[in-house]
């Protein structure tokens, strides 16, 4: 189990220097300068060259990767060219902020395709499992800001029951006022993945109790909840790693959720950054964001292999 | 050995489960009472304005907090909310009336006169007994240590980023010098009577701030404004304190919290809701449902306009003709009332009606698709002709670029014009914008929201010696009797005698229309039936030390 982790922990290397690569080229392609970002527009071009001089942008591109990445090396990700702060010290809250609301809405989802999915492949005629079939199919259909907006007109400004925005009332840092801030985002986050994992546990289940197995324990007259517990073991890796890649997705789709809510993560920070040209953030944020990707999937294929023996040797 | 483990493992699981159930029972239950008072002191600073803290919260439509630096970022937004309430410049913005464009107004410099003998040597005489937010005095060391901060490279504190933002503010001063403590010469490179609104975006922080926290300043900023820097939260909120001593008189307010909302609808569901009290730029289809719920919806022209900067060197745009027949080809008043529900007015010079600088003399362009298709037909263009516009999709000041530009290009083709539309994202707009028009196909315009505040805008956008590459009249406009009266005014003190000068420049403006003249902001902010005493300026700014919460 340890090699098989050192030996993926070995092939993050690589691929996370592929990664950023890709991010550096494609900024440097993508027109916009981040010195108009910062200077006014008549401003001349003598003082846009001391500008971009002060930020190192004039270097060539090489040079530049090159300055970049060792200093990233040494956990140093530069500072952003717009807020002028270290860019850990923008991208590390932000990160914490974003996992709160991924995690909340990957739980969220799981549960919630856990129970659905499994009632709709026991009682796959029943008109509840066509309604929750119709929903999910739905829920994938539906893009997640829209949802967001109309989970705010609903609850936040016609009920008034939960706040729109935000993570905190202005004034207050409680858990539990936290938590009141959480509900509409992880909502709206998790519906798009509710759809997606249900399906897969539907089938996933149905699949497993027609299988000979569970015939056999049938006619044994072994209790149902006894066989509930043979079908989950055995859909578990599947559904399993059907949640980690969700979780990733999750990640992905909560840029525009945080947009629509104020939401101070990872995501409205590059989505900002990008706007603005702010190199340094987007480059430190993606990277960020692909580190807690390959590190998920990892865990997901570990824990994948912890339970499945096939895996393990493979 | 492996069922042990498994065991092991199991009751290991069990107690973190536990050990976390409680931590996030302990949480709940402080962060429960931690609400609780946080609601309980709210609901009392709102029933009781009197003694209690008075605390406005405003929703802005940046997207992140500006850098409460000198020169904040996030635009004149930043400027507006941060900036003025931080700082205080030589020279300020008078916004205590509505009723006309905000006039300029001693800040920092109680007085100023240039020199009966040489124009180009200003004194200002500095307010006494001004303290910065940490005891600092305020006196002419200051106003020296903020210029070198932004004018002499050799400086131990010149900040390069700092200078190229408010450089552009500066470009007409030769040198500085202090002469007393509370006396302070700026000598400009010619007559420059523009100097006094260049110097209202230089905003001056404490010396001994800026020493102690060097390049880390920005997140511990401390100015001569109404409002103190308390704290700021990454993405979230940025809180400002009362000045009691402010020298302008303490604001009313104890507390401005400021949040970022950039999306419009989620800024309208927050003030809806009671999380904020004060949204700059609602959607405007929500005027109407946002006053009959009693919300206050303020409108007020200021020096904004929204315009298609025309490319005046090829094409069809060199013939006034054509630049006239498009300016009288769109419906202004339509677009202002249908599509904007009147968080417009309709622009047909630089600025508008009631400003010092509109020419009452130009002919107005009136919505006259007949004329227009007239105009062309003398141009040589009686069946109209193609041409492309490069549009934003979004940016500062740009209002609703979409829908607009849909609506003009509708109104245009209807006189035979037949625009295609390249709508490309803000920033690479800007970078486009200043490098000029494309030398390799036709583009005959850039659709940018540009800032009138200054008269330096007349010479900047329009004059012969602004011509691309050597400034931002990128069109390539040059009209010499322009040129003339702007030079006038430029060396003309007396503001009376300027403002007529500047009249006539607007006149040629109009009739030349080196723009198409869309429509001006009116600078849309809805506010909570219990914010009291707030003036809408004709402004970019606002003035917020008169507000109260009842």
């Amino acid at each position: 189990m340890a090699s098989f982790v050192l030996k993926r922990l070995a092939l993050m290397i690589p691929t996370l220097l592929g990664v950023s690569v890709i991010v550096f080229l494609m900024l440097k392609i993508v027109p916009g300068d981040p010195v108009n970002a910062i200077v006014p527009p008549d401003a001349s071009e003598s003082e846009r060259a001391a500008v971009r001089a002060q930020l190192g942008l004039d270097k060539p591109l090489v040079v530049q990767y090159g300055i970049w990445l060792g200093r990233v090396v040494q956990g140093d990700l530069g500072d952003s060219i717009t807020r002028r702060l270290p860019v850990t010290e923008m991208l590390l809250p932000a990160l914490k902020n974003t996992v709160i609301l991924t995690a909340a809405a990957a739980v969220t989802a799981f549960l919630a395709a856990l129970v659905v999915g499994v009632f709709s492949a026991y009682y796959p005629n029943s008109r509840l499992a066509a309604l929750f079939n119709g929903l999910s199919l739905a829920s994938i259909g539906l893009p997640n800001f829209w949802t967001a907006l109309i989970l705010i007109g609903i609850f936040s400004v016609t009920l008034g029951w939960l706040p729109s925005s935000g993570m905190n009332t202005v004034g207050s840092s409680g858990a539990g006022d936290l938590i009141k801030h959480l509900v509409l985002p992880t909502a709206a986050t998790a519906l798009s993945s509710v759809g997606v994992m249900t399906r897969m546990v539907r089938s996933t289940v149905s699949g497993i109790l027609k299988q000979d197995f569970i015939f056999a324990l049938q006619a044994k007259g072994v209790r149902r909840g006894t066989i509930l517990r043979h079908v989950l073991r055995n859909g578990m890796p599947t559904i399993l790693n059907v949640t980690g890649l969700q979780f990733g997705a999750l990640l992905a789709s909560s840029v525009l959720v945080e947009t629509v809510f104020s939401w101070p993560g990872i995501g409205q920070v590059i989505y900002q950054a990008i706007g603005q040209r702010d190199f340094p953030v987007v480059q430190a944020g993606v990277l960020v964001v692909a580190i807690a990707f390959v590190l998920l999937n990892l865990i997901v294929d570990a824990v994948h292999a912890a339970m499945d023996p096939r895996v393990r040797q493979a | 050995m492996k069922r042990i483990l498994a065991l092991a493992n199991a009751k290991r699981t069990t107690a973190f489960l536990l050990v976390a159930l409680l931590l996030v029972l302990s949480a709940c239950g402080g962060g429960g009472s931690s609400s609780g008072d946080a609601a309980a002191g709210s609901a009392s600073a709102g029933s009781n304005g009197s003694g209690k803290e008075q605390t406005l919260i405003i929703g802005m439509t940046a997207a992140n907090l500006p850098v409460p630096d000198t020169y904040p970022t996030e635009g004149y937004e930043g400027f507006r909310f941060v900036g003025y309430q931080l700082y205080d410049g030589l020279v300020d913005w008078d916004l205590s009336r509505s009723d006309q464009p905000a006039t300029l107004k001693p800040g920092l410099a109680e007085s100023w006169d240039t020199s009966q003998t040489d124009p180009t040597l200003w004194t200002f005489h500095l307010r006494k007994n001004v303290t910065f937010h940490d005891g600092t005095p305020f006196n002419a060391d200051a106003v020296i240590f903020g210029l070198d901060r932004i004018m002499n490279p050799q400086s131990e504190y010149y900040d390069a980023q700092l200078a190229g933002n408010s450089g552009s503010g500066l470009r007409y001063v030769d040198s500085y010098r202090k002469v007393d403590d509370y006396t302070v010469t700026i000598k400009t490179k010619g007559p420059y009577s523009f100097l006094l609104y260049d110097l209202t975006n230089i905003l001056f922080a404490s010396p001994d701030a800026i020493k102690k926290s060097g390049k880390d300043y920005a997140n511990h900023p401390v100015g001569t404004g109404p409002f103190k820097f308390v704290s700021m939260k990454q993405g979230q909120e940025m809180v400002l304190a009362k000045n009691e001593s402010y020298w302008g008189g303490a604001p009313k307010l104890d507390k401005l919290v400021l949040r970022p909302i950039s999306d419009p609808s989620a800024r309208l569901a927050a003030l809806q809701s009671g999380e904020i009290d004060w949204a700059e730029v609602p959607p405007t289809e929500s005027i109407a449902q946002l006053k009959s719920a009693g919300f206050q919806i303020l409108t007020n022209p200021y020096p904004h306009i929204w315009p298609y900067v025309l490319n005046l060197q090829d094409g069809p745009w060199k013939d006034v003709r054509v630049r006239q027949a498009a300016n009288y080809a769109i419906d202004r008043e339509g677009m202002s009332a249908a599509l904007l529900s009147g968080a417009a007015t309709p622009a047909t010079q630089p600025l508008y009606k009631g400003h010092a600088w509109y020419s009452p003399d130009a002919e107005p362009y009136t919505y006259d698709p007949e004329k227009a298709k007239q105009l062309l037909a003398e141009a040589g263009y009686p069946n109209g002709f193609q041409t492309t516009f490069i549009v934003p999709t979004s940016g500062s000041g740009n209002m609703w670029p979409v829908q607009m530009n849909e609506y003009v290009q509708n109104n245009l083709k209807a006189v035979g014009i037949n625009v295609k539309i390249e709508s490309i994202e803000w920033q690479t707009l800007l970078s486009s914008f200043i490098q000029g028009f494309p030398k390799d196909r036709e583009v005959g315009a850039y659709n940018i929201s540009l800032p009138t505040i200054s008269p330096s805008f007349y010479s900047q956008f329009f004059a012969t010696s602004s011509i691309f590459p050597n400034g931002i009249n990128i069109g390539g406009y040059s009209n010499p009797q322009f040129d003339e009266l702007v030079n006038k005014a430029m060396a003309e003190f007396d503001p009376a005698k300027q403002s007529v000068y500047l009249q006539q420049a607007s006149k040629i403006l109009a009739d030349d229309a080196p723009w198409i003249y869309v429509v001006h902001d009116l600078n849309l902010r809805a506010l909570s039936p219990k914010v009291k005493g707030f003036v809408q300026p004709q402004s970019w700014f606002a003035d917020l030390t008169t507000v109260s919460i009842s």
